[in-house]
Order: structure tokens, then C-alpha cells, then sequence
């Protein structure tokens, strides 16, 4: 061990190496932008426990500073230093990157002064990597953002209450827009309007010389029934539908609101563990009956690419989706996929407690350097009819009623399926649900790992429902 | 290195111990006394300072700052920050996903470190022959290891496909339907073992060099003696890579018990199917990047410290009294 004034130059050295490289963002904690409520024990370890206490003082901030901020969080990240680089992050599919860039170039030609830096990204890896720019104090200046991470984010602080801003929601659907609202905030401005759908493959259909159900009266009985036939009458490999089970919501949270329940209630679980094992036996009604794939296969299918999807290769004749999905699986099938509401208990689709769910947000980042300009661009993104002819509805129905209906002259087949979908229900909805509380996206875990121990037969229904419920609740406590 | 017989004994080496009355202590020894000595001693430290810094802010830094959250219910995300005492640590025991995921580290460990030490053992043994080529061969059996382990994890995501991975394509040709080796929890521990074996080499090398240093002349001695391959294997081989042996052990352990990526990687970090490759590691990560719970997965990180802290020591404390050092002291 170094004896301790021989500790003080080596401090020294550290101290003036990292300021150097610009690591020690200066004294003193305040200069970081995060709340540090709480002080740091002078290190003890490494250099010793007698340390002067001139040199304490000054290298906890530094430790401190580097754990708690980035190079962004006491003013301006490298690359908006000049205060011109508007950072832009999304998970997305080729086809929203490419009309996502086309539609930021589109902007930058009225704005010559900005330069937009595009930071597209898959699903997989989205929320890992945006955790770690917020805790590093990089926070994009416009993100994306899901219903599930929404409360999360705007409970810590980080997304910017766009109601006093320069946005402009007034032609908004007064719905869509309230969906980006958590207790009465505007945090996050709808992208598009979204619904739970079953998709069918009328090739499957055929193949099985089964008739396309009517989904305005049919139940999940009915479709239980339907799909064993389908497994029965195609070749080995081939199933009715995927295994609801494992692909857990929005299937789970549409038969839940049927038999009343929520997903959540405030910062609770908003069902009843009876509720939950009705929908664990369902299930395992699919599984025995032959209907959808083992639990296996239905595992690996979890993780599975579009393109390779049991549903998109024609194994599997229904398969759950959000509406704005549908797109890219027609692709894929030559446009042949139909459309399908859920099933319900009653044999009514006014029974069917389906809702329009945002099928993601643009947010924008409380810390950022360019506030002003970022607010502008998200307003131009939702509002502008131009905008609106290039992003069309890949990501879902426009929540802007003007730019709904100037566009609708302009989709595909396949954007005018979705838009049909979303108009054919309107009239059935249900209440939206509510937000999806902080630890929320643990839940979905945990239904899934019971979920499968079920239906992979080491634990009973009963054992399953138990653990998920109590494995929820500490996830939200 | 002596050649030491067993037998006959060689001179202990003088102990610390009993010369420290007589010299300095060893860090009055290790400090410098001369003034050339401490030029000397800032340049060293100059030249080394990268590698001091380096530790100090990327290792030191954050070992405090974990410690310190493993009190609060900081959050990943930023926010108030508050001290919750020992909150984080009682709630650890009584969180079931926890002790899942701690089974499922010591059920990997206890399986794959002893596996692991008897393959790297075998191919070291098959690798100490003298035939021709065996450059060649050792070559091929080390080359797993210099694979970057998140690409071969990518590699055998596809190996272990049950519907085109090379694996069931192979046992299918022998009339053997090979499992779903990711997707069924009843296969994807030996999927994730048989995984480790593979990443072996750098072991098999360590052993080799032990095996290379046990005496030909010892060897040929108990041939000589009537014993036979067995006796000769337990009796001279084993004393003489036993401090190889201690060694694997206790880095197995320790590797074991921080088993992370090849789990992460071919499961995506969820731990699926149904919780069975939910090790420590992935529910440390979980804890800290899907649910934001910066201060309960330090906690979670902390245990598994201590954890590996007393199950290395208790392995060499049990172990390493019966290692034999005569061979390489």
C-alpha cells in the first residue's frame, strides 16, 4: 500500500490525465444535470484510506460525475455542439427507415440551418440501448417511444411535457392524442393509430377446405374449433393458429377485458387470478386440441423474423397482430391476408372490447439542447400534410384527422386494409386501457416464463397463474 | 523446474515467515529507498498510469458507486435517488426469480466446470502424443477459443436450430429427432454446456503445458515397475498437473458463476424457455436494463460477489491442500 503523501501526486496525475481526456467533468457535483440527492464515501480501496482531504473532496465529484452523466448532461452532446445536430432515434423496419429519412430530408430542405443525425435501430436492441444514453446522460433530442415505457420514462423525468410547447394538437383525434397523456401530461404525441387484429392466410384456408369464419358473431370456442380442423386437414407441420398463449398480448389483454378485467389498474394487476386461469386454459385447450403448434415450436416462433414467421412461410393459417403490422406480412403473401376481429365470449364483436392503441409516440427529450427545434420537427412529423404523403400509415393510421383523410387517396392495398380495419371497429370499442404503470414491462415477462412452464407441463395451470401473479406484483410494488 | 522426485525430499524453501524478523517486511522492501530507486518508481507509475486510470475510473469507480446504489432504489433512468437501507438485500431472499436464477447458476457450474476439466483433460492427453502433425491438430482444437464468443454464440444459434441447425440435421442421419435444443427447457442447459465445451482450448493448452512438464523418466520408471496405463495416469500424471487442475478449478468457478454471455446472447436475454437459462448474470442484467432497478441489481451483483469469494476460497482451502507442488516449485 502507497503511504499517503505519496498519494497526493499520484492523485494529481490521475486527476489532470482525465481532465486531459475531458473524463472529470470539472468540480463539484453540480455541474452534472441529474439530481445526486445523496454525497459518495471518500474511495477507499485502491489509493489507500488516508487520503488528504483536498484530494477527497475533489475525486468523488469526478467518480461521481462519470457514473451519474455523459458527455451531454452539463451542456451540449460532440455532435450538437454547434447546436445545429438534432439527434433522431428509432426502431423501425427497412421500410420506415427509408421513408423516415426521405421525410427528414424533406424537412432539412426547409431547414438548411439544422442537420438531423438519424440513429435507426431493430426492436430487439431499442430499449437496452436508449436506457443507457438516458443514464449516460445522451438522451436522443426526438425518440420514439412504446405505450409500455411511457409511464417508465416520463415518471424519471426524461421526456418533455409537450403541452405548453409549440405543438399544435389541434386536428388530433381527441382520443389518440389523450393516449400520449400520463395523468393529464402530454409527454408523448401519437404516431399512429393501432388495433389488435388476427391475421388469416385464405391460402391455409383453402388448403384445409375450411371456410373463413365470420368475425363479427364468432367465439373463442368457434376458433379453438376452426383452427384444430385446420391443423387436422393439412399436412403434419402445418397448424390453425400460433399458440395466443406464448404470444401473450394484445391477445391476453383483449380476453381479459371480456371478462371485465384490465392488464393493469393504476399500479397494480387489474385482474383476478380466476380471470387469469381462464385464460391459462385456454391455452391449454389450443395445445390439446391440436390447434396451434407444441410449446416448442411455439417458443422458437417467439423469436422468429417477419419474413420467417410460421405465419408468413403458410404453416400456421391465423396469427395475432397489431394492425399496422399487417402490411409487412402482405407483403410477404402477395396481399392476400385478411384482416380479422378477435374473437369474444358472447358472439358479438360489440362484445369484443378491442381499443385503438397508439402504435408509438414521438417524445422528445426534457434535457435537450435543442428543445425548441425538436418540438417543431415532431409537430411537423404528425401535422404536415407532406410529412403525412411520405410516412403514409406504416406506422399505423395517422392520429391527425386532416392528414388521415388527405392521404387516403394516396395507400396501397395494404395501408387501405388497415385503414378499412380501423374504421370497420370504431364502433365497438371499448374504454382504452389503462397506461401501463413503471415495472409494468416485467409483468409481461413473468406471464410468458409461467405461460410456458405450463404448457410445457412442469407446473400446473393453477401453480402457473399462482407464480405469474405473485411474480407481478413484487415486479410492481 | 526441478525434477523433483516424490520420495525424496527436497529442501523447503525458506518461508517468509521465518526470515521477517531478520530482513525488512516485504512492503518496506517493495517500497523505494534510494533516489535513483524513486526516479525510478514515478516513471513506473508514469509509464503504467493508462492502465491505473483505466482501473481506478472504469473499474474502481463503478465498484463504489454499485456498492453505494446497492442501499438505494436508484434508478437506471435517473430520478430521486434514496437510501433504503438493507431493502434491496431482504427483498433478494425473498424473490423467487432470484433463487431460480441462482439455481440455475450452480446447476451450470456444477455440471460444466468438472465437464469442462475432463474434456480439456482428454484432448490434452490426446494432444501430448507424439505423431505426426499434431501441430495441426492442436492448432484445430484451440481455433474455438480465438472466435470471439458473441459470434460463435451467433454461429451456434444456427447450430442448435432444431428445424436446419447442423446438429439435428446430423443426429437425424443416425434416426435420432434431436430435441429443440433452445426452445425446450429440458435441453437448454446441456445446449448451453455442450456450448462451453466447445470454447475448451484455452484450458486444453494450460493442461497440455502441465502435461508436457511431468517426467518422462518418472513415467518410464513406473512402466518399468508393472504399472499399468491407469496407475501410471493416477499415480504420476495427476500429482505432477494438479496445480493445473486446482487452477482450472477455481477459474471454472469463478467463470461459472459470472456465466453471462453465451446466455444472453442465445436467448436474447430473456431466459426463456421458461426461466431455464435465467443464470445470475442475465437476471443482474434484467434487473438493471428491462425493469431500470440500478439499485437492486447491485445488490444482485454483490451477492454474487461474495458468493464467488467464499466458494473460491472454500475450493482452495478444500482443494488445494492436496495439490502437489514438487513438480513446479
Amino acid at each position: 500500500m502507497v503511504a499517503s503523501d505519496r498519494a497526493v501526486p499520484l492523485l494529481a496525475v490521475v486527476r489532470g490525465v482525465a481532465q486531459q481526456l475531458d473524463l472529470a467533468p470539472g468540480v463539484g457535483a453540480g455541474t452534472c444535470s441529474k439530481e445526486n440527492t445523496m454525497s459518495v464515501p471518500a474511495p477507499v480501496g485502491p489509493l489507500g484510506p488516508r487520503i488528504p482531504r483536498r484530494a477527497a473532496l475533489l475525486t468523488p465529484p469526478a467518480l461521481l460525475g462519470l457514473a451519474a452523466c455523459g458527455p451531454n448532461a452539463s451542456g451540449g452532446s460532440d455532435d450538437s455542439g454547434d447546436g445545429t445536430t438534432l439527434r433522431f432515434y428509432w426502431w423501425g423496419n427497412t421500410t420506415r427507415d427509408a421513408q423516415t429519412n426521405e421525410a427528414a430530408d424533406l424537412y432539412l430542405e426547409e431547414h438548411p440551418e439544422l442537420t438531423i443525425s438519424r440513429e435507426p435501430t431493430d426492436w430487439g436492441g431499442y430499449w437496452d440501448k436508449l436506457a443507457t444514453q438516458v443514464a449516460g446522460g445522451d438522451t436522443p433530442d426526438v425518440m420514439q417511444m412504446d405505450e409500455g415505457y411511457l409511464a417508465e420514462y416520463s415518471s424519471r423525468g426524461v421526456l418533455l411535457d409537450m403541452g405548453g410547447t409549440a405543438f399544435d394538437p389541434a386536428q388530433f383525434d381527441p382520443s389518440a392524442l389523450d393516449a400520449g397523456k400520463v395523468e393529464g401530461t402530454l409527454y408523448a404525441v401519437n404516431a399512429g393509430v393501432n388495433a389488435p387484429v388476427l391475421l388469416a392466410n385464405p391460402a391455409v384456408f383453402e388448403e384445409a377446405g375450411v371456410e373463413m369464419p365470420d368475425d363479427t358473431t364468432w367465439t373463442w370456442d368457434d376458433l379453438v374449433e376452426i383452427a384444430a380442423r385446420i391443423t387436422e386437414s393439412t399436412p403434419e407441420g402445418t397448424y390453425g393458429v400460433q399458440q395466443l398463449g406464448i404470444q401473450g398480448d394484445p391477445n391476453q389483454s383483449v380476453f381479459l377485458r371480456q371478462l371485465g378485467g384490465e392488464k393493469f389498474d393504476g399500479s397494480s394487476l387489474g385482474f383476478t387470478a380466476e380471470q387469469l386461469t381462464q385464460w391459462f386454459d385456454l391455452a391449454v385447450r389450443l395445445q390439446e386440441a391440436g390447434a396451434c403448434p407444441g410449446a416448442d415450436a411455439a417458443v422458437e416462433e417467439s423469436g422468429q423474423t417477419v419474413d420467417q414467421s410460421m405465419f408468413a412461410v403458410g404453416t400456421v393459417a391465423l396469427q395475432s397482430q397489431w394492425s399496422n403490422q399487417l402490411v409487412s406480412f402482405d407483403n410477404l403473401l402477395d396481399g392476400t391476408v385478411r384482416m380479422l376481429r378477435l374473437p369474444s365470449m358472447t358472439g358479438s364483436a360489440a362484445d369484443a372490447k378491442l381499443w385503438y392503441k397508439a402504435s408509438m409516440y414521438f417524445a422528445v427529450a426534457a434535457d435537450s439542447a435543442l428543445q425548441e427545434e425538436a418540438v417543431e420537427f415532431v409537430d411537423w412529423l404528425t401535422n404536415s400534410l407532406d410529412a403525412g404523403r411520405i410516412l403514409l400509415a406504416e406506422r399505423g393510421v395517422p392520429a391527425n384527422l386532416e392528414v388521415r383523410e388527405a392521404i387516403a387517396g394516396e395507400l396501397g392495398e395494404s395501408d387501405l386494409k388497415v385503414f378499412d380495419y380501423i374504421d370497420a371497429i370504431a364502433e365497438e370499442l371499448g374504454d382504452p386501457p389503462p397506461i401501463t404503470p413503471p415495472g409494468g414491462g416485467a409483468v409481461g415477462d413473468a406471464m410468458q416464463r409461467a405461460m410456458e412452464e405450463v404448457l410445457f407441463g412442469r407446473v400446473s395451470v393453477a401453480d402457473g397463474v399462482a407464480a405469474a401473479i405473485a411474480e407481478s406484483e413484487s415486479a410492481l410494488s | 523446474m526441478s525434477t523433483t522426485i516424490p520420495g525424496r525430499e527436497a529442501p523447503a524453501p525458506p518461508s517468509v515467515a521465518t526470515t521477517a524478523r531478520a530482513r525488512p517486511s516485504r512492503l518496506a522492501r517493495a517500497l523505494p529507498r534510494t533516489r535513483r530507486q524513486r526516479q525510478m518508481f514515478w516513471w513506473g507509475l508514469f509509464f503504467t498510469s493508462p492502465a491505473i486510470i483505466g482501473l481506478v475510473f472504469f473499474t474502481g469507480g463503478p465498484v463504489i458507486v454499485s456498492a453505494v446504489n446497492s442501499f438505494t432504489d436508484a434508478n437506471l433512468l435517473g430520478g430521486s435517488r434514496n437510501w433504503v437501507g438493507l431493502e434491496n438485500y431482504s427483498r433478494l431472499l425473498q424473490d423467487d426469480q432470484w433463487w431460480l436464477s441462482l439455481f440455475n447458476t450452480f446447476f451450470l457450474t456444477v455440471i460444466s466446470v468438472p465437464l469442462g476439466i475432463a474434456v480439456a483433460l482428454g484432448l490434452a492427453l490426446l494432444l501430448n502424443w507424439r505423431v505426426r502433425g499434431i501441430g495441426v491438430y492442436r492448432v484445430i482444437f484451440y481455433l474455438p477459443s480465438i472466435v470471439p464468443i458473441v459470434a460463435s454464440a451467433v454461429v451456434w444459434a444456427y447450430v442448435l436450430n432444431p428445424q436446419y441447425g447442423v446438429l439435428n440435421n446430423v443426429l437425424g442421419l443416425v434416426g435420432i429427432e434431436g430435441p429443440g435444443w433452445l426452445s425446450d427447457p429440458a435441453w437448454s442447459k446441456p445446449a448451453l454446456i455442450l456450448f462451453g465445451l466447445w470454447g475448451m482450448g484455452n484450458l486444453m493448452v494450460i493442461l497440455l503445458a502441465g502435461l508436457q512438464g511431468v517426467p518422462q523418466d518418472l513415467l518410464e520408471q513406473a512402466s518399468l515397475d508393472g504399472a499399468g496405463v491407469w496407475q501410471r495416469f493416477r499415480n504420476v500424471t495427476v500429482p505432477f498437473i494438479s496445480p493445473h487442475l486446482l487452477f482450472a478449478l477455481i477459474t471454472g468457478l469463478i467463470a461459472g458463476f459470472q456465466y453471462f454471455t453465451p446466455a444472453f446472447v442465445l436467448t436474447g436475454g430473456s431466459g426463456d424457455p421458461a426461466g431455464s437459462t435465467l443464470v445470475s448474470g442475465v437476471y443482474l442484467y434484467q434487473s438493471a436494463f428491462y425493469n431500470y432497478e440500478l439499485g437492486y441489481s447491485s445488490a444482485i451483483g454483490w451477492v454474487l460477489f461474495v458468493l464467488i469469494a467464499i466458494i473460491s476460497i472454500v475450493a482452495y482451502r478444500l482443494v488445494g491442500r492436496r495439490v502437489y507442488y514438487g513438480g513446479a516449485s
